[in-house]
Formats: structure tokens, sequence, C-alpha cells
């Protein structure tokens, strides 16, 4: 019986009791009345299920082969501290993240190869017509940026991303109500039914980046997505010419966290949706093991566009392989302001009329 | 309608216009999840299961002005 103390209230989380009038388990806060074999058997499945594994094999990249780096060129940005690739045809003179001068530091070397490239498709032309685009139907917007600004440099940048594949086999509990409601003449009653539910399966993923470098903003990684990966192909260095490539300076380890979380979160979702007949439901424990985890190493093709308005630096990238274009810009709080005011007051003057109307009416 | 319902309506509906007109502009946003990445056929459910633990039932007395009769007005104590 000292073990039945200890269980908690599946539906309100208060220490249960033993009621001995009805035999069975009540919760003193909710009134909830539980069975005990019923709970005992609930809380041998929560204490059962397997914790959560989110370990990785990571053996992403290669080495160069003898003579492949030889053509190629590190700039060292003497502002944020970036190194970037180029071949010897290209010249880079500023960095691509920050704008200010890089200087050739010398040939690649003992850096890891990448696996795999996803080439531009698009050219610099598309992405000055994205931004163009980008900046129209924006009632918010400053007229005076569209004519003001100008794009000091656009850059082709190929961005270090790891991509993570897995299998997952997940085991998750969740504790899931169904509320029921009746009135009578005196009353009101709500009956509360609660449930353990569980779901158990598997989901692989493939082909998770995450961004590698850390001058490369991580959210705007993400908001380019996604990338069309069947058009990877193996690495080459013919790839870079014309264009800049930056070095990872986040390894794969590093950047797992991140892979989990949107993995983890994925998996989650999907088996959420399987449970359905419910009024609420809550994850009570969820277990995740991911199975043969690996780590690829790879290229992204990003144009990155840099401008400065009022002495702020606005950044613009363009995924480009699918010309998708996202950058923040800047907005008119005054006009924002007098668009509210606006708004209100003809909403409240039409409602204001209208309710007048109806009270004249009656 | 009394009018300052209908300014707060006003204001709710003004507050969504300029939000959803921001919104535009803010396009740089994370992506938390990697459903894009799910292999295609990949997710089975294997184990589904539902335990019913119990129920609880509560009751509140019904609306007591049915009851009563018309308020008249003016202010009302309480002990």
């Amino acid at each position: 019986m000292a073990d039945m103390m200890e269980y908690k209230c599946p539906a309100c989380g208060g220490k249960l009791e033993f009621s001995s009038t009805e035999q069975q388990m009540k919760c003193p806060f909710c009134d909830s009345v539980f069975d005990v074999a019923t709970l005992q058997s609930y809380d041998e499945a929560l204490a059962a299920a397997p914790e959560s594994d989110m370990s990785w094999e990571s053996e992403a990249g290669s080495e160069w082969e003898q003579g492949e780096a030889d053509s190629m060129r590190v700039y060292h940005c003497q502002s944020c501290g970036g190194e970037v690739i180029a071949d010897e045809t290209t010249a880079a003179s500023k960095c691509p993240y920050c704008d200010a001068p890089v200087i050739m530091t010398g040939q690649l070397a003992g850096e890891l190869k990448p696996d795999l490239v996803i080439p531009f498709k698009l050219d610099k032309e598309a992405a000055k017509k994205a931004l163009l685009q980008h900046m129209e139907g924006k009632p918010l917007l400053p007229k005076i940026f569209k004519s003001e600004n100008h794009i000091d440099e656009i850059k082709g940048v190929y961005v270090p991303v790891w991509l993570f594949d897995a299998g997952v086999e997940a085991q998750i509990h969740y504790r899931a109500t169904k509320v029921r409601r009746w009135s009578d003449q005196q009353f009101d009653y709500v009956e509360t039914s609660t449930f353990a539910v569980r779901r158990g399966g598997n989901i692989a993923f493939e082909h998770v980046p995450v961004d590698g470098s850390a001058k490369m903003d991580d959210t705007m990684m993400e908001a380019l997505e996604p990338y069309n990966f069947a058009e990877a192909v193996p690495f080459q260095t013919a790839y870079l010419s014309g264009y800049l490539a930056d070095k990872y300076d986040t390894d794969a380890e590093a950047s797992v966290a991140r892979a989990n979380d949107r993995i983890r979160q994925s998996t989650l979702n999907a088996f959420l949706q399987t449970v359905r007949g419910y009024d609420t439901v809550n994850t009570e424990h969820d277990s995740i093991r991911l199975e043969h985890g690996e780590a690829k190493y790879a290229l992204y093709p990003v144009w990155l566009l840099n401008t400065s308005w009022n002495g702020t630096k606005y950044t613009f990238a363009m995924n480009g392989q699918t010309g998708k274009f996202v950058g923040d810009l800047p907005s008119n709080k005054g006009k924002a302001w007098g668009i509210f005011f606006g708004v209100t007051a003809a909403v409240t003057a039409v409602l204001y009329v209208i309710s007048m109307l109806l009270q004249s009416g009656q | 309608m009394p009018f300052w319902l209908c300014l707060v309506i006003g204001a709710v509906v003004g507050g969504i216009v300029v939000g959803i007109m921001l919104s535009q502009l803010h396009t740089v946003r994370p992506n938390n999840a990697a459903a894009d990445y799910v292999i295609r056929d990949s997710f089975r459910v294997t184990m589904q299961d539902e335990t019913f633990l119990g129920k609880t039932t509560n009751r509140t007395p019904r609306m007591q002005q049915q009851q009563q009769p018309p308020h008249q007005g003016g202010p009302s104590q309480h002990p």
C-alpha cells in the first residue's frame, strides 16, 4: 500500500489517496477516481519506457587529394575574422558577410573536403530582380528605402552545411481527456474522462541541414530552405569557379543539437497527429532513439546581398537553387501608426452607426 | 452596442491589419521542424493503445437570475 501513496493524479498531478469507501484511488484535489490496478500498469508502462538516445556517427567530409586544393586560395576577413575560399581565377575583395576587405592568406590546406555540392542554378541578375520583387507590395516599407538603398555587393557563396540522415524509433506516452457536458434544471455537469494513450513506431529523415558557418546567420539559412537535394552532386573544385566558398567553422558535433531539435519536433508532430478523438492531449513522456544516424558535409548555394540605410546594415539572401528570397526590411513606424488609427476609426465609426441604426429600428 | 465596445473592436481590427503588414517585412524565420526531410512512406505506427484511467464529474448550479425577479437597478451590497 505504501507504493500506492506515491501515485500522482493523471488528471491534475495531485497526490492520490486510497479511498476506503470506494476501494479506489481518489484525488483529494479534483475528486477523480482511479482503479488501482489500472494505475499500477500505467505507472509501470511509464517507468519501462526507454530513454531517448540521439547520438550520431559522424564521418562527414573527406581529405583533399594530392594537388586538388592547390588552386584554392584562402581569404581572411579583417573585420569578422572569417575565412572564405575561392579558386585562383576568382578574386575576392570583400567579405560576403560583413562587407569588410579580405586579404589572401595562402593556399587551402588541412580542411575537410565537402562530400556534396548543390551547384548554383540562378545568376546574379536573378538575385537583383528578386530583391526588387521582395520590396513590392509592402505598404509599410519606407518608400525612401526603395529609392535610396543600393546594393553594395552581391556575392555568390557556397555555405557549408552538415546534412544529417537518421531513422527514428519513437515511443510516446500521452495523457488525454474527453469532456462531456450536460445540464438538468438545477446544475451544469462536466464529466472529464482521463486516458493513458501510447504511440510507438518509426520515421526516417534524410539530409536535414544545419548551417556549418558561424558567420552565416543560422536563422537565415533555415529561412532559405528547402533545397532540392536530388540535384546535389559529388563535390569538385570546378563548381567553385566564380563563387566564394565558406569554410566550416562549426563542426558536425556542434551542429548535432540543432538537427536533433528539428528531428525530435517533427517526430513528435507526426505521432501527435495520430492521437485523435480527444479534447485535450498532453505529452507525458517521449523516448526518441536514433538509428544509423549519419552526417555528410555539403555546400549549398546562396546569393548574399548587403545594403545599408540610415546607418543600419541589411542583409538579404537568395537560395541559389530555387530562388527563394529572404531578408528583413525596415518599417515606416509613422505610417504604421497612421494605418492603425485610420482602420480603428473607420471600423469604430461603421460599427457605431450600424448599432445606432439597429437600435432606432427596434 | 456601446461606443467603447465599437472602439475596442476597431482597435483589434486595426492591430490585426498592421500586424499582417509588419509580418510581410519580416521573412527571416527559423524552421524548427524537419518535415521537409521525412523520407516518403517511412512513417509507421507500430503500437497504439489507450487505457481508461478514470473520470471525474463536476457540477455547478445553473444561473440563478432565471429564478430571481428582474433587477431593479441601484447599488447592491454584499455581506
